[in-house]
């Protein structure tokens, strides 16, 4: 039991390291100004392998209570798991934002970047920005998704492509939309891919894709659309039938 | 232990082709036949093939004629500054070396067509008096189906087959551009780009339009003496040393064999080889992403030049390089999956010139040859009408109005299209059924009517294809307001019986669907035959 005790002992002191302890005060530059509040400006919600840098740093900015930017504040990012975040503290620019690559950890999930920055009176206000982490079966899932799913699903136009989302009579859900699909079962959201609409009692202008795509094709899209999901799918493990 | 996220280099050991379930290990090999890395270093697979660049970069030995030596200075200072999409990497050269290079460029071109200042003199000017014909003059030639411009907003809109032309005209001169597009091939033999057949209005209205996509910023800071010799015999020891020619056509020099360390087993490298520096962990993957990301930082005489590659995409070439390993090239013959075999297939006679000329084979593939933007040609005679085909090739109409890229007007001649049509026509059948196997004069009225209620109720088409442009909306397919005089009646069942079966890869979803459907549908898209013309005319 000694050993265990010590690790888990050294592991908690490793935890504190991070953000906004006396440990690291040293090794962190010094704040030349205070913000009131963190916002992201960009890098947040990206997709990518498990283990693999993001291909966007993760930007932020440090505004004080009018809003305004600050530059020189102190901030300081952690992520939970094996994610690594570089620069992991520093001061923000004279724009008031500060940048740092996001590196993902080797379990598929969501791997949540809190940024911590003080006020005047030292409390640490907090940001809290997701990235996801896909596995193998739901990064197909995501190739899949821009084939065939992404056109009418994806309301967002591109300069290079025009989404058929606005031209649906029954709007097609987002795959983010996790207050409707996290209601479907993996066994409902199967049967509409594979049999389209009707099999669901919804519209026929979703299209049976049970012979164009194979099971597994069809599982992989399932978890794409559970691993993007917003707020995040939580499975419900064993249901019973409900009388 | 090989971290997770280049576990399809073990995938690519045994597999030659392009998995679908392996994303990342086709980007790696497609960036690196892309990005010309397999020009310096040699990229064996076990069958002892030589991976081949994906295009061919310009030949440089006229280049005097194309541009100046003040932009081939400012292009090898940094590349991705003229076009940030170039494939063209960052040799981070010094001021002096780029200097030089660009003075024995200049002075080792050669003129390419000694007949054709006289000619074109007075013709060949550019006309910039017309914005709006010369804007319709690139519209029709469907110049962005290739060429990516940025918009207002600093996106990049169009394809990546040839190079952006945001600030072209501060690269080009424009003599040279009035006689590229009138025929790139006098300049470029193995040149992507077609031969327009451009009337001369035509072709002034374009140059003179692509003349005017000029960046003041770009040249604003270079500033060239004259070249000495001297400058321009140390440019030639740069040009050598550098590897210049191991992409590049250049007078007088040979293109180096073996320039880079031969990579055909790198996945295998003993750590003990490797000099690692500074933080790179000490693993085959780190070592070769953090040399792929930043070459110089193992050293500021490394000759590798700097790519502009995102985090994914420096995985993405790791993964390809690390299923090179000596397990791969002594693997037994019947474990291993070849990549698809590359097709030298050329058609034949007069539409086989016409072909080459017009570069079909840039976007449409047949035979297992060609691109893959447009639409596979293998089977196409079984397909299509004659009467449509022939007005499609000189007067190509919108079929996919949610695309950007776009067959281009090649202004052939009424027999130059009826040549194609006819050669189509014959030899590109498919051997699935016969196209005369089904009459649309067969089809009653029942049939039709029976068709378009299954078109609008149980299979929804219109959420993706337009048939009555006043309610439809969907457009992700072809418009089909005229697809009775477009396609033949056997092709639509059969098609619709099985997409894929003929059109490998498409998206339109095999609906199951029986065969009396099959033929209600047929039946009613076969009377769709309104040319959008004709009735724009009659209102």
């Amino acid at each position: 039991m000694k050993p265990r005790g010590f690790i888990v002992a050294v592991l908690l002191w490793a935890m504190s390291m991070g953000c906004g302890r006396r440990n690291a005060e040293s090794s962190r530059p010094q704040p030349k100004a205070f913000g009131a509040a963190v916002v992201e400006v960009s890098g947040g919600q990206q997709l990518a392998i498990v283990g693999a840098p993001l291909d966007q740093p993760l930007v932020i900015q440090v505004n004080d209570a009018q809003g305004a930017p600050v530059a020189g504040a102190a901030v300081c990012l952690q992520v939970n798991g094996d994610a690594i975040v570089t620069p992991a503290a520093g001061l923000t620019g004279p724009d008031g934002q500060f940048s740092a690559g996001v590196a993902l950890g080797s379990v598929a999930g969501r791997y949540q970047v809190v940024t911590a920055t003080r006020d005047k009176s030292a409390k640490v206000i907090e940001l809290r920005t997701d990235q996801i982490a896909l596995g193998y079966q739901q990064d197909l899932g995501r190739q899949l998704n821009q084939s065939y799913c992404s056109r009418c699903h994806d309301p967002e136009s591109t300069a290079e492509r025009v989404s058929n989302h606005d031209n649906l009579k029954a709007k097609a859900h987002t795959f983010t939309e996790g207050s409707f699909l996290n209601t479907l079962s993996d066994a409902d959201l199967s049967s509409i891919i594979a049999h389209g609409g009707p099999a669901l009692n919804k519209s026929a202008e979703m299209p049976p894709y049970g012979a164009t795509l194979h099971k597994a094709d069809i599982e992989a899209l399932i978890a794409y659309i559970r691993a993007v999901s917003d707020p995040p799918y939580r499975s419900k493990g064993l249901v019973y039938a409900k009388n | 232990m090989l971290p997770a996220r280049y576990f399809a280099a073990g995938c690519g050991q045994c597999h030659q082709d392009s998995p679908a379930g392996t994303p990342q290990l086709n980007l790696g090999r497609l960036l690196m036949a892309r990005y010309g890395c397999v020009n310096c270093h040699t990229l064996k697979t076990p069958e002892g093939v030589a991976m081949k660049a994906s295009d061919e970069p310009p030949p440089l030995t006229h280049i005097a004629e194309k541009t100046t030596q003040q932009w081939i200075y400012a292009w090898l200072k940094n590349p991705q500054a003229y076009s940030a999409a170039a494939t063209m990497p960052d040799f981070q050269l010094s001021d002096a070396a780029a200097r030089d290079i660009s003075a024995y460029l200049m002075a080792q071109s050669t003129p390419y067509l000694p007949a054709y200042a006289p000619q074109t003199a007075g013709a060949g000017a550019a006309d910039a008096s017309n914005v709006q014909d010369a804007a319709s003059v690139y519209g029709e030639a469907f110049c962005a189906s290739c060429h990516a411009v940025q918009n207002a907003a600093g996106l990049m809109v169009g394809g990546d087959i040839g190079p952006e032309l945001t600030r072209v005209g501060s690269k080009v001169k424009p003599e040279w551009l009035a006689q590229w597009v009138r025929n790139p091939k006098l300049y470029f033999p193995q040149t992507a780009m077609p031969h327009y057949r451009l009337t001369e209005k035509q072709a002034g209205l374009l140059t003179g339009f692509l003349q005017a996509k000029t960046d003041s910023d770009f040249l604003a800071k270079v500033n060239l003496e004259p070249a000495t010799q001297e400058q321009i015999a140390n440019g030639k020891a740069l040009v050598n040393e550098r590897g210049c020619a191991a992409c590049h056509a250049i007078n007088g020099i040979q293109r180096p064999d073996n320039f880079a360390p031969e990579l055909s087993a790198v996945g295998s490298k003993p750590l003990s080889k490797i000099v690692f520096v500074g933080t790179v962990p000490h693993t085959l993957p780190d070592y070769l992403a953090a040399k792929v990301r930043q070459p110089h930082s193992f050293g500021e005489k490394l000759k590798m030049p700097q790519y502009t590659f995102t985090p994914s995409q420096v995985d993405a070439v790791v993964t390809a390089l690390l299923a090179q390993t000596e397990r791969a090239q002594t693997l037994p013959v019947t474990l291993r999956v070849r990549a698809p075999h590359v097709s030298d297939y050329k058609p034949a006679g007069r539409a086989g010139r016409l072909m080459e000329d017009m570069q079909c084979f840039s976007c449409h593939a047949i035979n297992g040859r060609g691109g893959v933007m447009a639409p596979d040609l293998t089977a196409e005679g079984s397909a299509v009408q004659r009467p449509w085909l022939v007005s499609f090739l000189k007067n190509p109409n919108t079929l996919r109005p949610a695309l950007i890229r776009r067959m281009p007007k090649f202004n052939v001649t009424d027999a130059e299209a009826e040549t194609l049509a006819d050669y189509i026509l014959t030899v590109y059948q498919t051997p699935a059924f016969d196209s005369e196997s089904l009459d649309a004069a067969s089809f009653s009225s029942e049939d039709r009517d029976r068709g378009r209620q299954l078109f609008y109720s149980k299979y929804a088409c219109q959420s993706c294809h337009i048939v009555d442009p006043q309610n439809d909306k969907g457009y992700i397919g072809p418009t089909l307001t005229q697809v009775g005089a477009r396609l033949t009646a056997s092709w639509i069942f059969h098609y619709l019986k099985n997409p894929q079966a003929l059109r490998p890869g498409t998206i339109e979803p095999n609906q199951n669907i029986g065969d009396d459907d099959t033929r209600a549908l047929t039946a009613f898209l076969m009377a769709q035959k309104k040319s959008p013309a004709r009735e724009a005319a009659k209102k």
